[in-house]
């Protein structure tokens, strides 16, 4: 079997690993001026090229291996008449502005939303009764780029003074942003990977966010139990494949952030790839039996083996946390990491991933990109687990982690 | 058949638990406690930067296995000596992994163990049968003896502080030393930041503010900080008393002990009137190695709690009164690498300590405020770390129960063997009516095994 991956960057290196471990063949493309470390991938140059390319690599899948490569990838597969998703409403998969009108429309409950281009929006906004705190964000972009808390006019005026018309983490100009009544509650990831209209949920996950400034700082996200029994996580599951057939979502991997709130879930956005910034599947595989990459892999290769786990139950074999390390909120060059020696000796570490070079510098510190290293924690025991997550923090804040000059 | 309830679920109680489970004195062991067992007060703090304030060779929770500790750090690649102070999350996860390995090897067995996540209401005698029943917020347990090891508390008297009129809602104006992660949030957005105490969990809060970058001003009765130590180690032969142990005699032993701090303390109080001076002397013995006198602390803590607990009630506590000083200066003495820490800030004018206490403080809009009215102090966040307060237990309608007020009744109407012959025994901060000292790991491993023994023996 042949597997195309349009732009696997981050996460989307599990995924050559997955299909591999499978005996896929993989056939990168690049695109969007993302360069492939390797230098073997297919450069994209023209849709028709590309197509004409796959087309003779005789390729079974053409799927995204990362948040750039979504598009193309849909498009690719939907030509060669390969399992993809409802390219009839791809635009409301990819544009959070049209995610939400879409979800509205076909009944799902999301908080008010508004697009704005202009600063003169933002006053008429008010006067029709949007209320503070009011989140801007990027219309597409990654990670937490962009996304700003404000209390009031001028954090507002500011905020959207700063990313518009800015190039935002996808390469994008940001001639839009998405305007949208701060939702409040406990915030909520679900990974599912789709076969045929049916949605398998891989993970789920209770984020801690910390707002720093306005900005909101991802901290760690913690599996749920996935037995799905506790009503809340059972309400999120039910939310999320209802906005994943809104979406025309049918096949392959996604990622649903949302909150709880007083009144249900309300969706912050869904991204039809893989979970990023970086999956470490060997640490999930400690926790899970499978990673969200192999799943995926196995969607593909084997989809009646994968089709069966639509009725199994399901079972965590170890509570698991990834962690998005931080060292306190200042910036600078990266001298020394004395404190990932604690974070390897606590009990329920598995595993650290993408730690930064020594010289290095970190110019964005709140930012989710895993700029910092990204922590893996595993282990049967929930109080053991939950006190090595808090020594973990507690070394983060105060500024521990690494020696910044 | 024998069943046993742990009642409380820290450190003490998983020496017992491991006691119980080693001589197999038990067949069925329930503890109560509403946290995850494991995880006490003294060692809940998940910094890095908070040191125990005891050497890594006096923290075993296993009395049969004084290395036990040593041997944990060695296996997760600590590289430390017997005397090192190791940060106090590692006792704290050292507790919890020893509980479930013991839990583990009780279920190989046949000895049942049950965590039960709710709040003890009291004690009683059952009516018919010779056992105990314990009365939980969600119905009762019949036992057959029960080991309360419920831990101090941190002091929160606030009613202290709601003097001179002000509107003053310290629940919700001010934080507790731990967690550290906590204390730090609460200090985000502040700069000036005033912590009422100068001990141990004081000085945590201090390092850590400090560190974060805060202006900090320790406001305590003594205006000092504790003096310095390198360890606290027991010695196989104490070479500092004269016959190589201490005196058996309770009056001998406090006049041996205050004889040798006699010149240790003359010299100190040449530094003394000036905290930072009085802390730089303290750090230049530390570093030199004339602080001898801490070669006498731990066994002075076994020796106070051996001997003393067999005097009566009343010259009990005409020692601990006459000791005092010596047991806040010195038997609560700092690590070393913290006196630095603190010396490096009182030297950048990040620190300071002045005398005071509780009741100066009081809000003045917006801002917190302390000292003389015409000339205050201001900051913008408080700390309340003054200590900890031991349990007791009290009698109260047929049951008993344990408070953590002040409760003297309990000398009159309850000793310690009345509740053992009932088939009740007590550990840590609730032996303090008759151990002088036991805010000390050690302490309360030794006093498990006592426990076990005397549990064995009336079985």
């Amino acid at each position: 079997m042949k597997v195309a991956l349009v732009n696997p960057v981050s996460s989307g290196n599990s995924l050559i690993s997955a299909f591999e471990d499978f005996g896929c063949g993989i056939l990168s493309i690049s695109s969007d001026g993302i360069s492939l470390p390797d230098g073997t991938s297919y450069q994209h140059r023209s849709f028709d090229e590309t197509l004409n390319h796959l087309r003779a690599a005789s390729v079974n899948h053409v799927l995204a291996g990362s948040e750039y490569g979504i598009a193309l990838a849909e498009q690719l597969a939907h030509a060669l008449e390969l399992p993809t998703n409802d390219m009839s409403i791809q635009e409301a998969r990819l544009n959070k502005f049209s995610m939400f009108e879409r979800l509205k429309s076909e009944g799902v409950q999301v908080a008010p939303f508004y697009s704005v281009a202009h600063e003169s929006q933002l006053d008429e906004l008010i006067r029709a009764g949007l209320k503070y705190p009011i989140f801007i964000k990027p219309k597409a972009s990654a990670g937490t780029d962009g996304c700003l808390r404000c209390e009031n006019h001028v954090d507002l005026t500011n905020a959207f003074l700063k990313i518009s018309k800015q190039r935002n983490l996808l390469n994008r100009i940001n001639s839009e942003v998405l305007v949208q009544e701060y939702i409040r509650g406990t915030q909520y990831i679900v990974n599912t990977v789709s076969l045929g209209g049916h949605h398998l949920p891989c993970e789920v996950y209770r984020v801690r966010i910390d707002e720093i400034d306005g900005i909101p700082v991802y901290r760690s996200i913690v599996a749920c139990d996935i037995d799905y029994t506790d009503a809340t996580i059972q309400q999120a599951v039910a939310y999320v494949e209802t906005c994943l057939n809104s979406l025309g979502i049918c096949n392959g991997a996604a990622h649903t952030e949302l909150r709880m709130t007083e009144n249900g879930p309300s969706l912050i956005e869904v991204n039809s790839r893989i979970m990023g910034p970086a999956l470490y599947v060997d640490a999930f595989f400690n926790a899970f039996g499978y990673s969200q990459s192999s799943l995926l892999a196995e969607s593909c290769v084997h989809p009646e083996r994968f089709k069966r786990r639509f009725v199994l139950p399901k079972k965590m074999k170890k509570h698991f946390a990834m962690v998005y390390l931080r060292n306190g909120q200042s910036g600078g060059r990266i001298a020394g990491r004395s404190g990932l020696e604690i974070i390897r000796r606590l009990p329920a570490f598995h595993s650290l991933v993408k730690i930064p070079s020594l010289g290095g510098s970190i110019k964005h510190p709140l930012l989710t990109t895993g700029e910092f290293g990204i922590a893996y924690f595993a282990h049967h025991d929930l109080p053991l687990f939950e006190h090595s997550l808090n020594v973990l923090h507690a070394l983060e804040d105060e500024g521990r982690l690494y020696e910044v000059v | 058949m024998r069943k046993i309830a742990i009642i409380g679920g820290g450190p003490s109680a998983v020496a017992v638990f491991l006691q119980l489970v080693k001589r197999k004195a038990a067949t069925e062991i329930v503890i109560f406690d509403v946290n995850p067992v494991g995880f006490g007060l003294g060692f809940s703090s998940h910094s890095a930067s908070h040191l125990c304030n005891t050497s890594a060779c006096v923290n075993s929770i296993d009395v049969d296995d004084e290395h036990d500790f040593l041997n944990y750090l060695r296996s997760n690649g600590w590289s430390v000596n017997a005397e090192a102070f190791v940060p106090r999350y590692v006792v704290a996860q050292y507790c919890r992994e020893r509980f479930l390995r013991y839990a583990k090897c009780g279920d190989e067995q046949g000895v049942r163990t049950t965590h039960t996540p709710m709040i003890v209401k009291g004690v009683r005698p059952h009516k018919t049968i010779r056992q105990l029943e314990i009365r939980t917020s969600e119905g009762s347990h019949i036992v057959d003896a029960v080991v309360i090891c419920v831990g101090a508390r941190g002091k929160a008297d606030f009613s202290r502080m709601q003097t001179d009129g002000f509107s003053f809602d310290p629940a919700i104006s001010t934080a507790r030393p731990f967690p550290a992660e906590q204390l730090l949030q609460y200090a985000r957005d502040k700069q000036h930041i005033a912590i009422i105490g100068s001990k141990l969990s004081a000085i945590d809060a201090a390092i850590s503010l400090c560190e974060a970058g805060k202006n900090v001003t320790m406001v305590s009765r003594s205006g000092h900080f504790p003096s310095v130590r390198t360890r606290l180690a027991k010695l196989p032969r104490n070479p500092f008393f004269r016959s190589g142990e201490p005196p058996r005699r309770a009056f001998d032993f406090i006049h041996e002990i205050n004889s040798v701090l006699k010149a240790n303390m003359a010299k100190a109080s040449k530094a003394s009137g000036h905290a930072a001076r009085s802390l730089n002397f303290d750090i230049l013995s530390a570093e030199s190695g004339n602080n001898i006198w801490q070669e006498y602390v731990a066994d002075i803590i076994d020796s106070a709690n051996k001997y003393l607990s067999e005097a009566p009630a009343r010259t009990r506590e005409k020692i601990k009164f006459r000791t005092k000083h010596l047991i806040s200066r010195y038997i609560s003495s700092i690590p070393l690498s913290n006196a630095k820490k603190l010396q490096q800030f009182c030297e950048k004018g990040t620190l300071r300590i002045i005398v005071g206490n509780a009741h100066q403080f009081r809000r003045q809009g917006e801002k917190i405020c302390f000292g003389p009215m015409d000339s205050p102090h201001y900051c913008d966040g408080l700390v309340i770390a003054d200590g900890t307060i031991n349990p007791a237990i009290r009698r109260e309608h047929g049951e008993l129960r344990v408070s953590f007020a002040s409760l003297p009744e309990f000398h009159e109407t309850l000793s310690i063997e009345e509740l053992n012959s009932a088939g009740i025994w007590l550990s840590g901060g609730l032996s303090a009516s008759k151990f002088p000292i036991v805010n000390y790991l050690k302490f309360s491993v030794d006093n498990a095994k006592s426990i076990v023994d005397d549990l064995i023996r009336k079985s």
